[in-house]
């Protein structure tokens, strides 16, 4: 494998790692947020 | 030895940098002044014959968004099929690479309408998802989507898969899957809020 393939494949690999992380973290926040309202409403 | 360095990983570097550049803006106070320096332009918008034509008549903004959901649709199956495809999930006897550059054209046919369509229902409610947390998260993801879609996977994916580390693709696809989820998902949100 040439060095360009080389760079294009870590680049998409930090990419996907930073994408995947940040909305695990993201949603698992929005959904903490929405059984917190959930528990509320039911008191 | 250093400029050699700095060239053999240019993508990646600048890939670091910008997501560096990205978070240090989002934790900083620059974003909330952008915010604050992006308030006029969120009130022309509603004062924009867009917006008055999307205000006065709800007819033409229910067109416009029905029109915004099927570029969404036509956007979310090009992502199925070509993110299905290197997930191995799905078509495994079409080419990988006729099959991506096939989906990727219906891609961005949905991407150019569902930005057009969005542009004209932002403006009919601009000022009232100016103070929506979820429409910034929703612009964020979207630019993530078009950085990472045109920048890192369609250059990546153009020379085949073949030569590439399986859990790459795989990863690239979950990614992608990902952030244009998280666009569609934040806009359904929008429809919700306020």
């Amino acid at each position: 494998m040439d060095a360009r393939r080389k760079d294009q494949q870590l680049a998409a690999l930090l990419a996907a790692a930073g994408i995947i992380g940040c909305a695990l973290v993201y949603w698992a926040l929005q959904i903490q947020q929405v059984l917190e309202t959930l528990a509320m409403a039911r008191g | 030895m250093l400029p050699t360095f700095l060239n053999s990983w240019r993508r990646s570097i600048a890939t670091l940098a910008v997501s560096g550049v990205a978070l240090g803006f989002g934790f900083s106070a620059w974003r909330v002044n952008a915010w604050e320096a992006l308030q006029p332009l969120f009130a022309w918008m509603e004062t924009s014959w867009l917006g008055a034509i999307g205000k006065t008549w709800g007819g033409v903004f229910a067109v416009v968004e029905a029109m915004h959901l099927l570029a969404m649709a036509m956007l979310g199956g090009a992502l199925l099929v070509s993110d299905g495809r290197l997930l191995g999930w799905l078509l495994r006897d079409v080419p990988v690479t006729l099959l991506l550059c096939r989906a990727h054209r219906v891609f961005v046919i949905g991407l150019v309408a569902a930005l057009a369509t969005g542009m004209f229902m932002a403006c009919a409610v601009a000022t009232k998802i100016y103070f929506l947390p979820v429409f910034w998260i929703k612009m964020l993801a979207l630019a993530v989507g078009v950085l990472f879609t045109f920048a890192i996977k369609r250059p990546l994916l153009a020379d085949g898969i073949e030569d590439l580390h399986p859990w790459v693709v795989r990863a690239v696809a979950v990614a992608s899957l990902t952030v244009w989820f998280t666009v569609a998902a934040s806009g359904r949100w929008i429809g919700f809020s306020g």
